[in-house]
C-alpha cells in the first residue's frame, strides 16, 4: 500500500498493482492500477465509531435473530443485568424475563414485533442477582431486501432510577409524610375507585375525630420512638378495623387514611344494613373506652365519627368526606352520626330496640307459643308451630311483627334462634314426661340462621343432647330463604333429612319458586300462605290458585299444610280441594304450653 | 485477393481488440496510470483522473513517482 498524493497536495490511501508490460526483456511500459482505500477505511472508522458508541451508550442494546437468539449484546447489557456478554450471546432475551408480566403481555410484544411493528413500553426485567430493573425498551424488527424480518434490535434504557423518582412522587402525594399513613388524596382515590367498580354498591365513610390528638401528638411524640401518638393510635384502629370484613383498606397495610388535624377517614363498605356501620363505628369507639399508653404515659382520648353514606348523601369521594365532617358537628364523645338526619334517628331507634332485645334475652322474656294443627278430614291433632313471643315486663306481650325484623338484622336472631330451640325441646320433653301423645313441633328458621353452618350444628347438638327423637321436630324455612341459593339450600336440607328432621316449606307461593328445585329438595310439606286462604272463599280465581298449590303439592309428593284457617267454609272447600293439614284460629290460636297440656290431656 | 483480405482482416480485428482494450483501460473504476521506462506518464484514466484530481494533459510527460506517490513512500 502507497498512499497516493492528489493534485491538492492531499493524500489518499491506495492499493497499488503494477502491471509490467516487458518487449524483449526491457520494460516498456508500467501500468500502475490503484484502488482506492479511502472510503473503505472511513466505512470501518465509520462502524468502529459506532461500535463504540453502542457500546458505550447507557442504553442497553441487544440484537437477536429471527428466531430470537440473541447475537449481540452491548457492554451497557454486562453493566445492567450482570450477566457476561458469552452469557448472553446465544441465549434468548427471556434470560432478563421477571415475574411480573404475565405470559399474555410477552405474548403481544412477540405479536407486535413479528408483524414487524416497533413494539416500546416500560418492561420489568431481572438482573442475574434476582433484583428488579425498569426497562424503557424499544424493540425494533429489522428487514432485508424482501421485507423479511432477519433481526430484532432491543435498545432499553434502565430507568429504575426515574421509576424509584415516580413512586416517590406518588407516595408524597398520597401519604402523610410524618404519619406515613395513607392521606385525604389517597381515601379520596379508593372512593372514587371502589364507586367507579360499582356504583350502585352502597358505601359508607366514616370521618373519625380524635379530640386534640394532633396537640398531644406535637408536644408528646417521642423522636427517640419510631412512631408517633398519631401512628399508635391510627395502629389501634386498624386492627379494629382488619376484623371487621366491612371496613376497605385502602393501600396494603392500612384500612384509615389521615387527614390533617384531628381527622381521620375510613370506608364501610357491604352493607346490607346500615346496622352494619353503626357496628363497624361503635367497634371503632371501643378503641377510645380504655387509656392508651404511650411512651410509658397514659392517654385517655375520645373520638366522635361522623358518617356519610354513598349514593343517599352525595356521589363524590369529596363531598362524602365534606358531607361526613359536617355530620362530626354537634355529636357528643364517643358517639357517631350520620350525615343524614332520618337516618340519625332510624339508627337511634333501631339500636334503643336492639339494646332492649339484648336486655330481653338477658332476662329471659322471650316464651314460645305453640299452635297446633290438625288433619282437615278426621280434625285429629297432627302437629304444632312453635312461635316466638315477647313478653316485656313493662308493656306486655310485645307482637313478633315489632322485634322480628331486628332481630334477623342484628346477629341477635341466632341467640334468640337457640333460646327457641331449647325451650321447644324443653316443652317437648315435659309432655313426654306427662305421658302425652306428643305430636311434631315446628320451629322457624330464618335466612341469617341457615346461612350459618355453626349454627345449625349448634342447633341440632341441642336436640342430640336433649334426648328427644329427631322426629318429634320440624323445620319450616321460607320458600324466599330456600331459593336464596339453591345448591346450599339443598345441601342443609339434606343433611337435616338424613338426621330425621322434617321440612317445611313457609309462606309458599309468596316467593319465586322453581320447581325443578322443589322436585330436588327434600322437603315434606307447603304451608300454603294465610294469603291464599283468605281469598280462597272470594273469588273463583282465589280457589282455583289454592287447588293448584295443593295439586302442585301433591304432584312432588309433598303434603299441604293450609295456615291461617279461620272459618268452617274455610275448612269445607280444603277439604274438598283435598288439602292434608289445617293450621289456624278455627281450632287454635297460638297458646303458650301450659294450654296445650289441655288439648294433649 | 484473399492475402489482402486476410491481411485486412486481420487490422481490422487488431483494431477491434485495441478499441476493446482501450475501452477498459478508459473505463474502468480502477485508477490506471502508465508510465515509461523515464518513469514518465503517458497515459492514464478517467478513474485516475477523478482519484488524482488532475486532468489527463496535465499528468502526460510528468515523472510518475514524484507526482502521484506520496513522498514518504517513494523509495518503496
Amino acid at each position: 500500500m502507497s498512499r497516493g498524493l492528489k493534485k491538492d497536495g492531499s493524500i489518499i490511501n491506495c492499493s497499488w498493482n503494477n502491471a509490467v508490460i516487458k518487449e524483449n526483456g526491457s520494460v516498456e511500459e508500467v501500468i500502475s492500477i490503484a484502488k482506492n482505500l479511502s472510503n473503505d477505511l472511513e466505512q470501518e472508522m465509520e462502524m468502529l465509531k459506532l461500535v463504540k458508541a453502542i457500546n458505550e451508550t447507557d442504553n442497553w442494546v441487544v440484537i437477536t435473530d429471527k428466531s430470537g437468539i440473541i447475537e449481540y449484546a452491548n457492554t451497557t447489557v454486562e453493566e445492567i443485568t450482570g450477566y457476561s456478554k458469552e452469557e448472553v450471546i446465544g441465549n434468548k432475551p427471556s434470560l432478563f424475563k421477571s415475574d411480573k408480566h404475565n405470559n399474555r403481555y410477552y405474548k403481544k410484544l412477540w405479536q407486535t414485533i413479528k408483524s414487524g411493528e416497533v413494539f416500546n413500553d416500560v418492561i420489568i426485567n431481572r438482573k442475574k442477582n434476582g433484583d428488579y430493573f425498569y426497562s424503557e425498551q424499544t424493540i425494533t424488527p429489522i428487514k432485508d431486501h424482501n421485507n423479511e424480518i432477519i433481526n430484532y434490535i432491543s435498545v432499553g434504557r434502565d430507568i429504575t432510577q426515574n421509576e424509584k423518582l415516580r413512586r416517590k412522587i406518588e407516595y408524597i402525594s398520597n401519604y402523610d409524610i410524618l404519619t406515613g399513613l395513607p392521606n385525604r388524596r389517597s381515601i379520596r382515590n379508593k372512593i372514587d375507585n371502589l364507586i367507579e367498580i360499582n356504583s350502585d354498591k352502597k358505601i359508607a365513610v366514616l370521618v373519625v375525630n380524635i379530640n386534640r390528638i394532633k396537640y398531644l401528638n406535637d408536644i408528646y411524640t417521642d423522636p427517640e420512638n419510631d412512631r408517633s401518638l398519631i401512628n399508635l393510635v391510627a395502629e389501634k384502629i386498624n386492627n379494629k378495623a382488619a376484623n371487621n370484613q366491612s371496613c376497605v383498606k385502602i393501600d396494603r397495610e392500612n384500612h384509615l387514611s389521615y387527614l390533617g388535624g384531628d381527622n381521620f377517614a375510613m370506608i364501610v363498605d357491604n352493607l346490607d344494613s346500615i346496622n352494619q356501620i353503626y357496628r363497624a363505628a361503635d367497634n371503632l369507639l371501643t378503641t377510645f373506652s380504655d387509656t392508651i399508653d404511650y411512651n410509658y404515659e397514659p392517654f385517655m382520648l375520645n373520638a366522635r365519627i361522623g358518617i356519610s353514606i354513598y349514593p343517599d348523601d352525595c356521589i363524590d369521594s369529596q363531598s362524602l368526606l365534606s358531607n361526613a365532617e359536617i355530620a362530626l358537628i354537634n355529636i357528643k364523645k364517643n358517639d357517631y352520626a350520620f350525615f343524614d338526619q332520618k337516618m340519625n334517628q332510624e339508627i337511634k331507634q333501631f339500636t334503643k330496640m336492639e339494646a332492649k332485645l339484648d336486655q330481653a334475652i338477658k332476662n329471659d322474656e322471650f316464651i314460645i307459643y305453640y299452635q297446633p294443627y290438625y288433619r282437615g278430614v278426621s280434625k285429629e291433632l297432627y302437629g304444632m308451630e312453635a312461635l316466638i313471643r315477647w313478653q316485656n315486663p313493662t308493656k306486655g306481650l310485645i307482637s313478633p311483627a315489632e322485634f322480628i325484623p331486628i332481630l334477623e338484622n342484628s346477629q341477635l336472631i341466632k341467640k334468640v334462634g337457640l333460646i327457641v330451640v331449647k325451650k321447644v325441646v324443653k316443652s317437648i320433653k315435659n309432655w313426654l314426661d306427662a305421658g302425652y301423645k306428643v305430636v311434631p313441633v315446628s320451629i322457624n328458621l330464618s335466612a341469617r340462621q341457615l346461612e350459618d353452618n355453626n349454627h345449625l350444628k349448634d342447633i341440632y347438638q341441642i336436640i342430640g343432647e336433649s334426648g328427644i327423637d329427631n322426629s318429634l321436630i320440624k323445620f319450616e324455612i321460607t320458600e324466599s330463604s330456600a331459593m336464596d341459593d339453591v345448591n346450599y339450600s339443598l345441601k342443609v336440607m339434606n343433611k337435616m333429612k338424613a338426621k330425621g328432621f322434617s321440612i317445611s316449606i313457609d309462606d309458599f307461593g309468596t316467593g319465586y319458586s322453581s320447581f325443578s328445585y322443589l322436585q330436588k329438595f327434600p322437603i315434606d310439606y307447603l304451608k300454603i300462605d294465610i294469603s291464599f286462604i283468605r281469598n280462597m272463599t272470594l273469588s273463583s280465581d282465589g280457589k282455583n290458585i289454592v287447588e293448584s298449590i295443593i295439586n302442585i303439592a301433591h304432584l312432588l309428593n309433598l303434603k299441604t299444610i293450609a295456615e291461617g284457617v279461620e272459618k268452617e267454609i274455610e275448612l269445607n272447600e280444603l277439604n274438598q280441594l283435598g288439602n292434608d293439614f289445617i293450621q289456624g284460629y278455627y281450632f287454635n290460636p297460638p297458646m303458650p304450653a301450659k294450654e296445650i297440656e289441655k288439648i294433649y290431656s | 485477393m484473399s492475402e489482402t483480405n486476410s491481411e485486412e482482416f486481420i487490422i481490422q480485428k487488431l483494431q477491434f481488440t485495441q478499441k476493446r482494450l482501450n475501452l477498459i483501460y478508459q473505463k474502468s473504476p480502477l485508477a490506471f496510470i502508465s508510465w515509461n521506462r523515464e518513469g514518465d506518464i503517458i497515459d492514464l484514466n478517467q478513474a485516475a483522473e477523478e482519484l488524482f484530481g488532475w486532468d489527463r494533459f496535465e499528468l502526460e510527460n510528468r515523472d510518475f513517482i514524484s507526482t502521484i506517490i506520496a513522498e514518504e513512500d517513494r523509495d518503496v
